[in-house]
């Protein structure tokens, strides 16, 4: 799977659970900077991540998962090793 | 169920991921926003020590499907603290979950159960269900909302190994009586009931719905395998509290509750194992929790009967059918003349047949029976139970014997049409009337009756069992419950009656009568005991109120025909100094607490 296709899914992820337009997710979306990103929501996003790739986070990774990119680039390397 | 709102769900359940759960929610909720009333509205305030915020967009979409528009609130992680009566106060939620875990509550009950001292596990186990049956009684008291009691799950992992299997104080035993316990104690506390988390994770796999990682990181232990399942069994306790959605299952003979035509295949040819016993089991068990059970047949009638009456293996009976048309007429027409044979409503009736051309043409000519093609058309796992139709928490005498009480019904009626007189035809039924402050068993019935009575009911006060039992304990009321037999059997317990003496002046609290039974004049009977009880106690006067609601006109003027003064102030008093108010003839009273007076003939 390319990265490309990667952002894209992720960028569906955020939009459906967090309550954004897929247009409004992009490099700076972070826990910071959208509001509905909130601790409770975040075990909802990790879930919802596992579900879509099929991968287990780590402790770390879940204390990591803050921002798209970071989201993207972890998917990545989980995909790269599977 | 509106059409965008099925069309939406069913975009939803072709790929329903976790994350379109919460995008699904979002466009049911802007749906209700615009259409006020297109879902009823529910709150829902869970109560719990542990995180169960991720369930919430399933429970929503569980709640959308069954028609409702579901709020969630959540308590702190301490519900013991005061802020949850506080804030339950505050909330008026409908339904309130309780959810505690056990390893939250004790850990000398659960990982530090190697360390406690066996003398003291005896002491904290009643301590757990005292902490969370007090809770209960609280939030009761506080607050009108039902309360939904969740059972503790069993642990995947149990210290002790395979030594603690063997004892009752094992970890994994231990939870198993507590459960036990659990179950007993909510079910004193009228409005509390028991939702069996245990029960659901055995069947989804224990391993499964835990999650190490969430419950070590932020306290939450289940796993998305249980969050869906969970949510459903949620909402279907709450649909449940409102009592099932149909009460009438009308069966189809051949190749439904056998495989083969009896006409052709005859009593030797038919099948009546594997899953045809399996349906039998079924409606057997639906029968015994109040369910009326009838067939619509194309067939000649006594093959059919001959069948239930005779065959070894045919596990239903003639007798545990209320209604039958086993004849060749449309099967529409013949659910239709049974509906109004057991005065039930077309809409709580459910037909199921092996024929898609017998569900099509029911479903075409009475659009509110809920139709049901055998096999394949029943719940998720093959039963009509998954249908989530009969779904109920109480279980009442009265549900247990409905078949019964229905079927001599049909007798009267049979002899209705015989009779010469209609007072030859009461006298003709040899009534005799119980009545009796209720026993502890009959408490429930009582409650029930309290709580569903709208149209013969007085005064509609909804007292609850709580208060019953108070009621019970104070020597200046009498609740007073009759029964009814005739010579086609009994018609169950039928009327209700709160008296309170204050002085020289008696009240009736509470008159109400199932319809079943209008047209005897047994209400009389009830006035004319609650009298002499006043009378006992020393009052002169028995005073009755008619309190109006939309649904009650049917005695707005029962009191006038039981021969009460009517007042200014718009209530009835009789004199208690000349006697009782009189009764028919027709009666045959037996009570242990009242004298019966001298029968008379009303006017």
């Amino acid at each position: 799977m390319s990265v490309q296709d990667i952002d894209g899914r992720v960028k569906n992820i955020l939009a459906d659970v967090l309550g954004l337009d897929v247009s409004e997710v992009d490099e700076t979306t972070s826990k910071d900077t959208v509001e509905a990103w909130n601790s409770l929501n975040h075990l909802t996003v990790v879930m919802a991540l596992e579900e879509e790739f099929g991968v287990q986070f780590s402790d770390d990774d879940m204390v990591a998962l803050v921002s798209l990119p970071v989201v993207v680039s972890i998917i990545g390397e989980k995909l790269a090793s599977a | 169920m509106n059409q965008q709102v099925a069309e939406v769900l069913a975009a939803f359940d072709e790929n329903p991921t976790v994350a379109r759960t919460m995008a699904t929610v979002r466009k049911l909720e802007a749906l209700h926003e615009q259409t006020p009333g297109l879902f009823a509205t529910k709150s829902l305030y869970i109560v719990r020590n542990y995180t169960l915020e991720p369930i919430e967009p399933m429970l929503k979409i569980a709640a959308f499907r069954a028609g409702m528009r579901l709020s969630v609130a959540y308590s702190g992680y301490e519900p013991q603290a005061a802020d949850t009566m506080t804030e339950l106060v505050a909330l008026k939620p409908d339904v309130v979950f309780l959810a505690m875990r056990l390893e939250e509550l004790s850990t000398a009950l659960t990982i530090d159960l190697p360390h406690t001292a066996p003398e003291q596990i005896r002491d904290l186990a009643d301590g757990a269900i005292d902490q969370i049956s007090g809770l209960v009684r609280a939030m009761r008291a506080q607050s009108k909302a039902s309360v939904l009691v969740s059972t503790f799950a069993t642990p995947v992992h149990a210290p002790g190994g395979l030594a603690a299997t063997q004892t009752p104080g094992g970890a994994i035993n231990l939870v198993r009586r507590l459960n036990v316990e659990l179950v007993s104690a909510i079910g004193q506390i009228d409005g509390a009931h028991i939702l069996d988390i245990d029960h659901l994770f055995a069947n989804l796999g224990l391993k499964a719905t835990y999650d190490e990682r969430g419950s070590r990181q932020s306290h939450a232990p289940l796993a998305p395998a249980a969050l869906r399942p969970l949510a459903d069994l949620l909402v279907r306790h709450i649909g449940a509290l409102k009592g099932a959605l149909a009460k009438v299952i009308v069966v189809d003979c051949d190749n439904t509750i056998w495989g083969g035509v009896i006409g052709d295949d005859g009593m030797e040819g038919i099948v009546l194992s594997g899953a045809f016993e399996t349906l039998h089991r079924e409606l057997r068990d639906l029968r015994s929790r109040g369910v009326v059970l009838a067939i619509a047949s194309k067939n000649d009638e006594i093959n059919v009967l001959t069948c239930l009456r005779e065959h070894p293996d045919c596990l239903l009976k003639e007798s545990d059918f209320a209604a039958h048309r086993i004849n060749w007429i449309d099967k529409a027409t013949n659910i239709k003349q049974m509906a109004e044979e057991l005065n039930l409503g077309l809409d709580h009736f459910v037909f199921i047949d092996d024929n898609p051309v017998e569900c099509e043409w029911v479903r075409s000519q009475l659009p509110t029976v809920r139709v049901y093609q055998y096999p394949q058309e029943l719940g998720p796992d093959g039963t009509i139970e998954s249908l989530g139709l009969f779904d109920s928490l109480v279980v009442t005498d009265e549900d247990r014997k409905r078949t019964e009480l229905y079927q001599a019904d049909r007798d009267r009626k049979v002899a209705a049409t015989e009779a010469l007189s209609p007072e030859d035809y009461l006298r003709s039924l040899k009534n005799v009337v119980l009545i009796d402050p209720p026993a502890p068993h009959q408490l429930a019935r009582v409650a029930q009756l309290m709580q569903k009575t709208n149209q013969f009911n007085l005064t509609t006060r909804r007292h609850e069992r709580g208060a019953l039992e108070s009621m019970l304990e104070d020597p200046n009321t009498q609740i007073l419950c009759m029964e009814l037999n005739d010579r086609f059997g009994s018609n169950g317990l039928i009327g209700v009656g709160i008296v309170k003496v204050e002085g020289e002046e008696a009240v009736i609290d509470t008159m109400l009568m199932s319809c079943r039974v209008l047209g005897r004049n047994v209400e009389s009977v009830l006035v004319n005991q609650m009298a002499q009880f006043a009378a006992k106690r020393g009052a002169h006067n028995l005073r009755g109120e008619y309190i109006k609601t939309a649904k009650n006109g049917m005695v707005s003027d029962l009191y006038t025909r039981l021969g009460g003064a009517q007042q200014a102030d718009g209530s009835w008093v009789w004199s208690l100094d000349d006697g009782a108010p009189s009764i028919p003839d027709w009666f045959e009273i037996v009570s242990s607490s009242n004298e019966v007076a001298k029968t008379e003939v009303a006017a």
